[in-house]
Formats: structure tokens, sequence, C-alpha cells
């Protein structure tokens, strides 16, 4: 079976597609805006996913606060590393002084950063740490500019001049970021001199991240609450599932016009067996009626689903597009560019795929079928009844 | 025309696929390094300061009224004690 012996069947499957140009023009971009709406739900979900698990793998392995009957309480620094250095399986203990304080746009996260042991790190090693009134900034608050003044208000209201940005590519951690020196912070934040908001340990096996919790809760004079790098990895993916299932509910009106699409193509096929009983009258077999329904609906369904599937890979993956930010996670100015990878987008877009247009084909194979197995001068008895 | 169509749509699908291949360990390295250096545990995807932003401080079980999502607001508390020997309402 060629394409060749084929091609009068094709050129007149065209042909009768272009005998109602409006209406299958339509069928194609209902089809095509039902794919764009499912393909965005999915592809953004699968994409954030899995920007989560990457960019926070090198997260530290456990976050431990201390909490008190009020809630979080800041632990002294240098003793609550000690402690937590003595729990075999700790190989590493870092204080962090963080918090959140008011910007010129809105709320900002702030990280005293710069100490000897930060600068340890390798990757420390290429961020030149802000000194005492200095400030490196996210992109969110690029419109202040290079050596412009910030001011934050916290527990206290400080001005800090901006030394340098952290990349628009980095918006993913740091778009409303704001590095300081980590007495600044802590002054900003009201953090007493030698206390810290909490404590980021690496540990030696990180599969047993988990089962260092007892030894950490005893470990400790205070009450403390211990978050895992998977427990928070699991929380943004809950959280992306979440929404993605909302943005389906929401799209049970277009699944609903799916189903109308469905039933007027099948209506309209119906209404025109009196064609295919005239082409069976003129020699048409039942293979060569199934087979033109088939190339009607592929060459009219698979070009507007595959432009919905491209047009949403364009929306949730162009470089820098800030749309999801704005409409999505309620950025009311600045949202952050989203560099987003598509790894592992395959199986969602043959999922879209098959999801919208199985049933469409099916629809049409199934009233080619329907004709084939009926009498060719019933079909044309119909038509002048 | 309709196979012209069907024929670049696929062509623009393969452009697709081999886009998404070409991009794939191309944007996560600068954010990664920026974690491993300063600890950061949460993505900047939401605002600061909305429960969405730390999803790991906001548990059920804690009353997290003190956090350090807030800038360390503290209750003012004279109203409520009473010095040694005084008596209410005095």
């Amino acid at each position: 079976m060629s394409v060749k012996t084929h091609l009068p069947l094709i050129a007149w499957s065209l042909r009768d597609l272009l005998r109602h140009p409006v209406e299958n023009g339509l069928l194609g971009l209902s089809l095509f805006f039902l794919t764009l709406l499912c393909s965005v739900v999915l592809l953004f979900s699968q994409a954030l996913s899995s920007a989560a698990e990457q960019i926070l793998a090198d997260a530290p392995a456990l976050v431990v606060r201390r909490i008190g009957a009020g809630g979080w309480l800041p632990l002294p620094a240098r003793r609550a590393e000690a402690l937590a250095g003595e729990v075999p399986g700790v190989v590493r203990a870092r204080a962090r002084v963080w918090g959140t304080a008011d910007g010129p746009f809105g709320v900002v996260t702030v990280y005293g950063w710069g100490t000897a042991e930060d600068l340890r790190t390798p990757a420390g090693s290429g961020i030149l740490p802000p000194g005492r009134g200095e400030a490196i900034a996210g992109s969110g608050l690029s419109s202040v500019g290079t050596g412009g003044s910030l001011e934050l208000k916290a527990s206290s209201s400080m001005r800090f001049t901006i030394g340098s940005f952290f990349s628009p590519a980095a918006g993913l951690v740091a778009h409303d970021l704001v590095l300081l020196h980590p007495q600044d912070a802590a002054q900003l934040l009201g953090l007493p001199a030698g206390y810290a908001s909490d404590l980021a340990l690496d540990v030696f096996h990180e599969q047993e991240a988990d089962a260092l919790r007892p030894d950490l809760a005893r470990a400790f004079p205070w009450p403390i609450q211990i978050v895992t790098r998977d427990e928070t990895i699991g929380l943004y993916e809950a959280g992306f599932s979440r929404r993605s299932a909302l943005a389906y509910f929401m799209l049970v009106p277009s699944i609903l016009a799916l189903l109308v699409i469905v039933v007027a193509t099948v209506r309209k096929q119906i209404g025109r067996r009196h064609e295919i009983g005239l082409l069976r009258a003129l020699g048409w077999t039942g293979r060569h009626i199934l087979l033109q329904q088939i190339i009607k609906s592929c060459m009219s369904g698979i070009p507007a689903v595959a432009a919905g599937i491209l047009a949403a890979y364009s929306l949730v993956f162009w470089p820098g597009t800030t749309w999801m930010g704005a409409l999505l996670f309620g950025w009311q100015q600045h949202p952050p560019a989203l560099y987003l990878e598509p790894e592992g987008i395959g199986l969602p877009v043959v999922e879209i795929g098959v999801l919208v247009f199985a049933p469409y084909l099916t629809a049409a194979v199934w009233t080619a079928l329907m004709s084939v197995s009926a009498d060719p001068q019933e079909l044309l008895d119909r038509e002048y009844m | 025309m309709g196979i012209g169509l069907t024929g670049f749509v696929g062509a623009a699908l393969i452009g697709m696929l081999v886009d998404a291949e070409l991009r794939t360990g191309r944007y996560y390295n600068e954010p990664a390094k920026l974690v491993q250096a300063i600890g950061v545990s949460e993505l900047a995807l939401v605002p600061s300061g909305r429960n969405l932003r730390h999803p790991s401080l906001h548990r059920r079980a804690v009353d997290l009224r003190y956090d350090p999502r807030l800038p360390f607001e503290v209750l003012h508390e004279a109203g409520l004690l009473l010095a040694p020997g005084s008596k209410p309402g005095k």
C-alpha cells in the first residue's frame, strides 16, 4: 500500500474538505484551542515539577527550625551548629539568617550571606559577598538599577546600595531575593546577635536524611521542626498537581466542547450518507470509503492538534516567559522571567495528541463503518425521500 | 495544500522535539549553583511572604505566627500582665 496508489483518494478527500471550508476550518480551530488548553496545563505542571526537582537537588538535605508555643523562634547559631554537628550522619551544619522584608515593589526575601563558612562552598566562591550596606538583588528589583538605593523594612528600616543583580536566568530562585551582609540581615530582621533563623544541614547519606529526625530531635534542647529536601520537593509537586487538577476542572467546558465537536462531526457525516451511497453506486468499495474518511479526519485533525501542541510548547517554554508568574502565581508587578527546560515532554505531548485526536477519529471511522455496511440504494433513497 | 500543511506541521513538531533536546540541561545550572551557595530551600515562583512561597513552613500542626515570613512581630503583652502585688482593676 503506497502513497502513490492512494494519491487520487487523497486528492478526492482534500477536495471534499475544501467543499466545506468554513465548517472544516471551525472544526480545526476548535481542535486547536482544545489541544492548546490541555497541553498548556499538562506541560506547565510537568515543567515546574521537573524544575523543582532539578534545582532543589542541591538544597540542604534537612532544615531544622526551633519552635516554641508561639511558633517559630530564632536559634543560637554556633550552639545549634555544634549540636547538629554531633549527630552521626550530619556532615555540615550551617546557620541561616533569612526572613522577609518590605521592599519598594512588595515583599522580598532577605538572606544574610558572606561568612567564611559560606564562602568555603565551591559554588559560594563564585559570588562576591556583599559588604556592609550593600545588597545583591534579584532581577525583580532591576528597575532600581546598579548603584541605586534600596530601602527595606522589617523589624527596622534600612537603606542599602545595590552592588549587582543576579542573572534573570536565576529568577526561579532569586527573582525577589536580596542578599545582604549577615550582620545587616540580622539587624534588619531583628535577630539578636549570634542568633539565626534556622539551620541547614547536609548529610552523609542523602537517602538516610529522614532517618536522622529522631537523633536530631534528641540532640537539641528545644522543640524543633525538621523538613527534608524530599518533603519540600514533594510539597511543590503536590502543589503543581493540585493547580493542574483545578485547571482541568476549569477545562470541563472545553472538554464538553470537544464532545459537541465529535457529535457534530458524526451528525454531519450521517447527514451526508447519501454521498457515500453515491460513491458506492459509482463503484467505490467499503475500504475506499473508510480510507477516505480516515484521510479526511487526519488532514483536518492532525494539523490542528499539532499546531495546538506547538503553540502550548511556545507559551510554556519560551525563554523568559512572564505570563505564568502574572497569571498563575499572583505577581502584581515584575513577574519572574521563567527559563524552563522541556525535559521529558514526549509522553505528555503524545498523551494530549491521543486524548484529543482519538475521539474525533473514532467518531469519523465509526460513521464510515455504519455507512459502508448499509445498502447503497437505501443511502440514496434517504436523500430523495 | 492539506498534505503541505500536514508536512509543515510535522516538520515543526520534529523541530520542537529537537529544540526540547537542545535546551535540556541549559537553564537550571545557574539557579542550582545559587541554591548550593546560599542554601536556599525554596523556589521564587510565588511572591515572598505568601504561604505558597514557603510550602515547608506552612504546617498545620505548628502555629507559625512568628516565622521568618513575618518581620518578627511581637505581641504587646504589657496589658496582659499585672505588676507583682497589684490588683486587677486598679
